[in-house]
Order: structure tokens, then sequence, then C-alpha cells
């Protein structure tokens, strides 16, 4: 609880034929971390590095085959629209399904059925799709340019040339019709013809026919004026022609969607399987990629890992049976340094996440998980203080570990964590008077919260300055517990005069200067009399010497530090008024509008749930970064380093399949 | 408008974001090992590169499709990370970059038609691209000449065929090579921010040492082929008239006086003008990666990740080539960047 | 007359100490928003890029708001020694002066957002350093808090609450 969990490093030399086994044992068991052999070990050890097993380029084969198939039928999915909690949080709804222990071949088997069944229907399915799209949008384009033509009544296979006329269709802009129309008639005179159809943008469609042998001097005329020209092939008129694109479009619709609730069925079938195998495949996969971080020698296969001290004695075991006794494993139950598992009780357990978040501590550090939670959750309640936000918190808390910690561990310690913040901000509501802000005491009282509070209110008057001092006050303590668990940590590691110097000396710093100060204040009546203040003075001093000592010139750095850090616990005040202020201000607001006939009391009961939980959504935000910045930044800094890995165990991820 | 500091903000959130996804050398080495492309293709599915490289997956894959796979995603990451800079800067940083690309690329065909090689070969060294067809088409020209023609329709055809006859009198490529920058240099004239300028002239001061040098080893009057401008601008006349051991000691003096000196020992080593010129180039990449940690919050953040993007790009592209030819996983390693 | 009124008027203790107040969470909530802009925005960009940096981006994000609380503190006591009744122009100056302390070095605010930006970049690109580099966007904080002790001073000395 206090440091994280003792852990056992061991190297075991087996034999080539039982690396598989081994591996597949300790996959499934999941307590062990594989390291990775760095190569100076291996150069240092004259041994190799080990590849991956064989199979693995089939595995990856199929795998990726697989994963095809899932990609085009993954369009099908509904996945339920996550909510802000749970997005936050980071669940998974997901049901599981329970499958056997399966080997090698059957695993082989059992892709290769689903992949007979699915893979070719979805890809030529999913092809037919994407072709059958290019098509529809070609027609549409083409329908789309063709429709300008629909009113002109004539057959395209007399376009072009024909036995005595050329003719012509396409497109001009407006104006340059009306001019072309004018040179015509100027060369041509009547011995043309033209025919106006749809408007195409500012286009019209036009087409003209002239005698065959001026075709042309025509066609030279039409280029001076812009004219666009559209050959169409086929035989009949336009609107025949366009019924038949027309039909053609919705055919291949037709067919389109055809195709797609054929994918659906083998989605509706197959889906589930198709991801279970993936999954399947995957952690095969793990099994045979994991051996490039061990070594080898021509028989044997040299496997470094970490286990929890308390697994140790299992884990051999495994390793014994595994490899029928025929194994070398060289331990160390003691190691200086080593994977960190965090180990604390169960209701702390929720709050490891606000250390990892931070930093994981090193193997020889203390774990500060014991110190965090309940401080953190004090400083939240300072914070937001408000009973009946406490109490929202609290419900809230209880409804996310229901709902949402089946799915995921993380669901289940976020809600513990709002639990135990609720309940502070209850417990300082309570302190000062605070029930939706000045809403119980002043509107259903008759009385102000400081009348009802069980210490005080800060926002009354004065108040505030005994609330600053006894915020700094906490802040100093925080910091001060720091230095204690410093010596504590340093002292337990043997470090005896760091204890001294960096830690203990604070404490010396600490009294001798209470006893400075005790002397002189409160003024006119010192609580001690001034002959005290020659001993404070040598014991500060003293204090002050053995710092220097630790830390050298860092101590003027450090002293306008910890002046710095108390003064930093002022926001608690702060964040503290705001949430009072804002809870205040949307009471007087509700309070104004019920003099509204009719719709006042409505108006304000709405004003009044939105401002409140407007106020809780943004202070709770406030309060818990704030809170962590003081843990992280202030408290920290008097003793906590951190910087360890974190224990990877080697161990299968399931996410749809369970055995 | 001019971007403020802040304004970098997000692009630099971006980029740092995606610096934590780069393919780092442990996992290089691991992708060395790997037995068989599916293996490296199953492994590009779970990073970044998903999108694209689900597209050329099917029964078998093809070498080529997941070559243009790798490009696609270059110039995808390329794009959103362009549209996250500042406005003011984005043409500009665009301009130096494709600019960039292109001019390399047509030195390195212009010196492998020049030195007969295989329009294969050229290929394989070839950079990023964006115009594709033409340059795949540019690698296939029998000579020099035919190469330029083939430029007809780009901006590169008259500064090049200008300096046609020169190359063929000195039988050096150094003329049309330093036609190509100092259009390159033309090019990224008026960019807006104060960093971009820095950079371009830094650029600039690199070209005319690499010119000079090679000049001086070559035998060639440096006179024509200097660009008239950047921090070098005042010592130029001094370089040109001195020996190489006079350059180096003026050089000496300035920034590039240690990536000058190791350039041309590397060149009396090997007497290659490649590893020579990658030498000052490599100068470039260090001056970027420094300056973003100098200021993160601007531009240089940008230009270090492209640079160490195209790098892995690059890198994978071997060793998928090497997977499909069973090129054993030591050699691999030798080959990679 | 009408002269004087308007001299006694504005140069009040109440309206000088309401100066003061407002001058400091004016200038200081602008920088503090300012700072949070640019750390929010990094955090935006290496968020999008990979939604593990969340929870620390989220951290270091809110650092620069430091300042405004600081001068929010100083506001509401200055308000608190109006509302006492007895402000003095003497110590409606003190309270003016202890505003501009708290509002002019909550500037401050905006160079620790780009800290605390380059430090959400950093910590995307190396998870492990991302409690060390908390210090690093702490530092600039010193400045505010400087100009805080000073403005606390300065209402104790006149005593305005």
């Amino acid at each position: 609880m206090l440091r994280p969990a003792r852990m056992c490093r061991l190297d075991c030399i087996i034999p080539e034929e039982s690396k598989s086994r081994l591996i597949e044992a300790l996959h499934k068991k999941g307590i062990t971390q594989i390291e990775f052999l760095e190569d100076s070990y291996l150069e240092e050890n004259k041994i190799e590095r080990d590849r991956p097993l064989e199979r693995v380029t089939d595995i990856s084969k199929l795998l990726l085959r697989i994963r095809k198939v899932i990609d085009s039928l993954s369009k099908f999915e509904i996945k339920p629209q996550a909510n802000l909690v749970e997005d936050i949080l980071g669940v998974d709804k997901i049901e599981k399904k329970k499958t056997k222990e399966m080997s090698y071949k059957e695993i082989v088997k059992l892709a290769e059925s689903i992949l007979k069944k699915t893979e070719e229907f979805a890809e030529t399915r999913t092809k037919g799709m994407y072709e059958l799209e290019m098509k529809r949008s070609g027609l549409t384009e083409k329908i789309k340019s063709y429709e300008h033509f629909e009113t002109l009544d004539f057959k395209l296979e007399y376009t072009e040339e024909s036995k005595y006329v050329y003719t012509v269709i396409g497109l001009i802009g407006g104006k340059d019709l009306i001019l072309l129309k004018d040179e015509l008639e100027n060369k041509f005179g009547k011995e043309f013809l033209i025919s106006e159809g749809g408007i195409f943008g500012n286009k019209v469609a036009v087409s003209l026919c002239v005698m065959k042998d001026r075709g042309e001097e025509f066609d030279s005329i039409l280029r001076e004026f812009g004219f666009e020209r559209m050959r169409i092939e086929g035989k009949g008129r336009m609107k025949q022609i366009l019924e038949k694109l027309r039909k053609e479009l919705k055919e291949a619709g037709k067919e389109r969607d055809r195709m797609e609730s054929e994918l659906k069925e083998i989605f509706e079938k197959y889906y589930g399987e198709l991801l279970v195998t993936e999954e399947i495949l995957g952690l095969e996969k793990d099994r045979c990629e994991i051996f490039a971080s061990c070594g080898k020698t021509m028989k044997t296969v040299v496997i470094r890992m970490w286990v929890p001290r308390k697994n140790f004695v299992e884990t051999e075991g495994i390793i014994k049976d595994e490899t029928n006794r025929s194994c070398f494993i060289d331990y160390d139950l003691n190691p200086e340094n080593g994977p960190i598992l965090l180990e604390n009780p169960r209701p702390l357990k929720p709050f490891e996440g606000l250390t990892r978040l931070f930093a994981l501590p090193k193997y020889n550090e203390i774990d500060p998980t014991i110190i965090i939670a309940p401080t953190f959750c004090l400083f939240f309640g300072i914070m937001l203080t408000d009973a009946m936000y406490g109490l929202f918190l609290v419900i809230a808390g209880l409804m996310i570990r229901k709902s949402l910690g089946k799915y995921a561990d993380s669901a289940k310690s976020g809600g513990v964590i709002v639990i135990g913040c609720g309940l502070a901000t209850i417990f300082f509501g309570v302190l000062t008077g605070s029930y939706f802000g000045d809403f119980l005491a002043n509107d259903m009282l008759g009385k102000t919260p400081q009348d009802i509070a069980l210490w005080m209110d800060p926002m009354h008057n004065g108040n505030a300055m005994i609330f600053l001092l006894v915020v700094c006050g906490i802040g100093l303590v925080h910091l001060f517990s720091g230095y204690l668990f410093g010596a504590w940590d340093s002292l337990r590691r043997g470090e005896k005069k760091k204890a001294l110097t960096n830690y203990i000396s604070w404490y010396i710093l600490l009294i001798g200067a209470v006893m400075i100060i005790l002397t002189m204040f409160p003024a006119g009546n010192p609580l001690l009399p001034q002959i005290f203040m020659y001993p404070g003075a040598v014991i500060a001093l003293v204090g002050i010497i053995l710092l220097f000592m630790g830390v050298g010139f860092m101590i003027f750095i450090d002293l306008i530090g910890i002046v710095g850090s108390t003064l930093s616990y002022a926001r608690l005040l702060a964040m503290s008024l705001t949430t009072a202020g804002i809870a205040v201000s949307f009471n007087f607001l509700a309070r104004m509008v019920t003099g509204i006939p009719y719709v006042g009391i409505v108006v304000a009961v709405i004003i009044f749930i939105f401002g409140h939980l407007i106020n809780i959504l943004i202070n709770s935000l406030g309060a818990f970064v704030h809170s962590l910045r003081l843990h992280y930044v202030e408290h920290f800094g008097t003793y906590y380093e951190g910087g360890g890995a974190e224990f990877k165990p080697f161990k299968e991820n399931r996410k749809y399949t369970y055995v | 408008m001019k971007a403020r500091e802040g304004d970098y903000a997000y692009a630099y959130g971006v980029v740092s974001g995606m610096t934590a996804k780069l393919i780092d050398d442990k996992t290089f080495d691991e992708l060395a090992r790997f037995r068989s492309v599916e293996e490296v293709v199953a492994f590009l599915e779970g990073t970044d590169y998903e999108p694209e490289i689900k597209k050329v997956v099917g029964k078998t894959i093809e070498i080529e499709n997941l070559e243009s796979a790798l490009k696609r995603h270059f110039v995808r990451i390329y794009r959103s990370i362009v549209s996250s800079i500042p406005e003011s800067d984005r043409k500009d940083l665009n301009r130096i970059i494709s600019e960039s690309l292109k001019v390399e690329n047509l030195k390195i065909i212009m010196r492998g038609i020049h030195s007969g090689m295989e329009p294969e070969k050229i290929e394989e060294m070839l950079d990023i691209m964006e115009d594709e067809e033409l340059i795949t088409e540019l690698t296939k020209a029998k000579s020099v000449e035919e190469f330029i023609a083939g430029l007809e329709k780009t901006e590169y055809h008259d500064v090049l065929e200008s300096k046609l006859p020169e190359y063929k009198e000195l039988g050096n490529l150094l003329p049309l090579e330093n036609s190509l920058d100092k259009h390159m240099i033309d090019s990224w004239r008026g960019v807006v921010s104060k960093d971009l300028r820095r950079f371009v002239e830094i650029k600039t001061d690199t070209i005319n040492i690499r010119t000079i040098l090679r000049c001086k080893i070559s035998d060639i009057p440096s006179k024509d082929y200097i660009i008239e401008e950047g921090h070098l601008k005042d010592k130029l006349s001094e370089m040109e008239r001195g020996e190489v051991k006079d350059v180096l000691e003026i050089l000496d003096r300035t920034t590039y006086g240690k990536a000058a000196k190791e350039a041309m020992s590397e060149y009396e080593k090997t007497h290659s003008l490649i590893s020579f010129e990658k030498r000052l180039e490599s100068d470039i990449l260090t001056f970027l990666k420094e300056n973003a940690i100098l200021r993160p919050l601007g531009v240089f953040s940008v230009m270090s990740f492209i640079n160490a993007k195209r790098r892995e790009v690059k890198n994978l592209n071997t060793v998928v080539i090497c997977k499909h030819y069973d090129v054993p996983p030591e050699e691999i390693k030798e080959i990679l960047m | 007359m009408a002269v004087e009124g308007i001299i006694t008027t504005f140069f009040s203790g109440n309206v000088l100490g309401a100066v003061g107040a407002a001058i400091a969470i004016a200038i200081a909530g602008v920088s503090s928003a300012r700072g949070l802009e640019i750390a929010g925005n990094t955090a935006a960009g290496a968020t999008g890029e990979n939604e593990e940096n969340f929870s620390s981006a989220l951290i270091l994000q809110a650092l620069p708001q430091t300042q405004v609380i600081y001068a929010f503190i100083i506001g509401i006591l200055i308000i608190l020694g109006i509302m006492g009744g007895n402000m003095t122009p003497e110590k409606g100056f003190l309270s003016l002066m202890a505003g501009i302390a708290v509002g002019i070095t909550g500037i401050s605010a905006v160079s620790q957002g780009k800290v605390a930006s380059s430090s959400i970049g950093a910590t995307a690109k190396n998870a492990s350093v991302k409690g060390k580099v908390l210090i690093f966007v702490v530092m600039p904080e010193i400045a505010a808090l400087f100009g805080f002790v000073t403005a606390i001073m300065l209402l104790i000395t006149g005593q305005v609450f």
C-alpha cells in the first residue's frame, strides 16, 4: 500500500521445443511481463535474438483477409451513440461471446471456414456496388446535360450529316445566340433552321440545320460565336434516349440496392463470428511475435520476465510444467528496480488513476495514492462547497458505478472518485450553510447562510480573512506533510543523512520560525514572552544550515517556493467563493422573475435548474483540475519524483470473447 | 497579416501528437526482422497508415500498390499539417516544400541520365512526388537534352535550356543544377514570415557554399553561378577568389564552418559528390530541429516534423521492398536512414 | 462647487477601490483567457491526434488560470472593504494600487500559456515527462505570485478589510 508491489525477475533458459507451449500458458495466465532483451545484453552474453514463429506469416495473411471483409461490412454496424460521460470514461458497450480454447490448426480451420463463407461474396458485392455507383454517377451526369435538349424535336440519327442537310446541336450563350441568328440570316438567308430548347445555366440549347454543301462555312461561323457542340450518339428522339437512360439509372440503382441488402444479410449472419475470429487470430499473432523479445542459442531460448512476488511460486510452477522440468531459472527475489504495479486496498484503488496521471512512483519510492485519496476529495469539497451539489455528485457517482461500471473498470473507479468528492462537498456545504447557494437559507428558512452554517459562511462580512488564513494553514500542513513523507521514505531506504538535511530540517526551521512569530503576534499581547525569540532564532538557523547542507544554494528558491506554494492554496477560497457567487446570482435572478404574473414561477424554476446545473458542471471541472494541480505542483514538489515504468503483463486482450 | 507566435499553438499540438506516432528506430529494427511483407502490412494496419493500407489489401498484395499507398499517406499527413498552420504562412510553406522536392527529384533524374543509369534504378532513388506520370516519363529519357525537352510544358524548361550549351561545353552538370537552384530560390521570394525568410537565406547560403566548393573541385570559374543573397552575401567574392582551404577558413568564422569542413573531408575520402552534398544538407535539418526546440510555437516545428515523416515513409518503403525480395534483416538495417 | 463635488465623488475611497478591483480582474482575466487560448489550441491539436493526451493536456492547460484567481481574491477583498463602509480615500488609493499590482502581473498568464503549450507538445511526444514539465509551466507564475503578495500586503497595511 505504501510502496508499489514487490517484483521478482526471472531469467529462464528453456529448450526450443517447449517455447510455444510455455508462451501459450503464460499468455493465458497473464501475470508475467516479458521483457524485451536489449541488443547490448545479447551481445554481452553472446546469444542471438530469436525471431517470430514461422507461422506468423500465414496468420498475418489470414488476419489481413478477415480485416478486409470486416471492413466492407462495418458500415452496417449500428454503434450506439455514446453520451458525454461514457465518452470521457472511454466505455465501449460490448457483450462478450463465449469461446473455447483452440489449437493453432483449429484456429486456422476456423478462419478459413469463415473466410470461405464470406470473403468472395463480400468482395464481389463491394466491388459490384462500387462499379454500379460509378455507372450511376456517369449516367446522372449524362442525363443532366441531355435534359436540356429534351424539348428539341429531332431524330438523332439525322444529326451531323444526312442526305441533304447538316444538323448540329449544342449550347450557346443567350447574347451570342442573337448575334448568331443575325449572322446566319446574313449569310444563309432563309436556308437554315434553328430550334431552341431548354436553358442550361446562361446558355441555350439549340439545334441548327443547313444545306449539306454549306457545312464547312457553317462550322466556322458557329466557332466564331462560341458555339459548344454536343455530340450525342444514338438513334431516335432525345426524349426516347433520355427515357432509356433514366430507366438504366433506375435499374442500376435497384441492382445496387439488391447487392447492399445481400451484404447486409452476410453482415447479420457472420459479423459477430468475424470479429471473434479476428480477435483469436490476433491473440495467436501476439504469441508468435513475442519471441522477438527473447534471445536464443542453437537449442535453447532465453526469456526474461517480471512477476509480482506473490505470483512467483505459481509462475515457477508453470514454467516447470510446460518444459517438463528441463529448464533453468535464475531468479532475483529482491531486485533494486522493476516495473511498477500499484498495490492498494480496494477503497483506495480507484484513486490510483490520479497517481498514474502524474507519474508512477519509482520502484523504491513511496506510493502517494493513500495521501492523494483523502486530500483530493477534501480540496474538491472545499472548492465546490454546497451540500446539495455534493448530494447530486454522490447520486451521479452511484449511478455511473452501477450502469457503466459493468463495462469498464475506469467507469467503476471514476464513480468512486465522484462519490468521494461528493461526500466531501456535502460536508463543507453543511459547514458553510450552502444548500443551492443561499436558497435554503434565504428562500426557505428566511435566514442567511451564516445563520445555518455549522461553522461560517465565507461570503459574510469579515469571514473572508479568517477563511483565507485557514486555507493557507491547510496548505502549510499539506506541504509539510509532504516533508514528513519524504523523511519517512528516505529513512526507509537507509538514507539517514538525506532525511535529516532535506526534510527534517524544514520542521526544525518551522519550529524556530513559529517561536519567533509567536513572540510578536498578536500585537500588543504576544503568546510567548520576548525571551523566546533568541532560542527561536537559533533553532531556525540550525534548520537553515541543515537545509543548506542538503540542497545547497537552491535553498533560496525553496524558501521562496514554500511561501509561494502556501499562497497558492488561496485558490481554495477563491473557487469556493465563485461557486457561492454564481449560485447566489442565479437564486437572485430566479427570485426576481417570480414577480412576473402567471409564468413567473415556471421561468424561475427553469432558471434555477439550469443555473445550478451549469454551476455544478463548470465548478466541478475547476475543482477537479485545481485540486489535482495543488497535488501535482505544490504537494509533490516537496518529496515525490516518480518516473517508474508500468508493469505491462503479457496477457490476452479480449474484447469480444471470453473463455 | 503576419502570424503571431500564439497562432502556431494548434499546429504545434497536431505535430507533437503526430511525432509520438512516428515509428522509432527500435520498431524499425523489429520490422526488419519480420518474416514477410504480410506481417509488415498487418503491423501497419494498426497504425496511422490504416486508411491507405486498407485500400490495397486483397487476396494478394502488390508491391507497387503498397508503395503508392505509402506515398498517399504522406500526402494526406502533409496536407493536414499545412491546413493547421496560420493561413498567412500556408502558401509560402507549401511553395517551399513542394519546390524543394521537385527540384531534388529533377536533379536525381538528371544525374542518373548523365551517368547512364537504367530508368528503373533512377526511379528507385526518387523522393515522394506529385507529378508521377511526368517524372516517370522523364526517367526514360536517353540524354540530358531529351530530358530538358520533356520538361517543355513546365516552368523549368527555359532556365535549363539556356544553360544547355554550357553543360555541353564543360561536360559537367553544374550549370544545369545551379539554374534549377536559382529558379527555386527565385520562386521563394516574398515569403511573409520572418522564420521562413531566415530559412530561405540559409538555404541560399548552403547552395552558394556547395556551388563554390564544387566549382573549385572541378576547376570551373564560379562567378556566374553564385546567388547574390543570403547571410554570406558579403563574403562571396572573397570566397570566389581563394582556394578550397581559403574558403574553409572564411567559413570557419560562420555557422557553416563545421559542416563545410566535414563535407570536404567526406569528399576527399570518398570522392563522391553525393555524400558531400548530403553532409551540407544535413546541416539544414539540424538547424530546423534545433530551432524547433528553441521556439516550439513556430514554423520550424512543422518543417522539422515533415522531414521526419518523409524519412519514415522512405524507410518503410525500403523495408517493404526488401521484404518482398527477401533481403536479410542485417542488410536492411544498413540501408535504413 | 460642482467641480469639487465631482472630484470628491471620483476620488472617494469607494470609487478608487472599485477601479482597483475592476482593473485587477479585467487585465488578469483577459491575460488568463489568452494564456488558456494558446495552451488550449495545442491541447486540441494534441488530443485530436491521440486521445490519450487528453487528461495531461487538460491539467497543463488549466495552469494559466491562477492569475485570474489571484485577481479575483484581491477584488473580493477590496469589495468587502467597500461593503464594510469606511473606505477613506487613502484606503481607496491603496486598494487601487493593489488592483494594479495583481492585474498587471497577471499578464504573466500569457507567457505561462505559451510555456503550457510547449509542455503539452512535449508530453504528447514523450508521455513520461508529463510530471516534469509541470515545473516549467509553474515558473512564470512566480511573477503573479509576487504581485498577489504585494497586493495583499497593501490591503493589510491599509486595513482595507
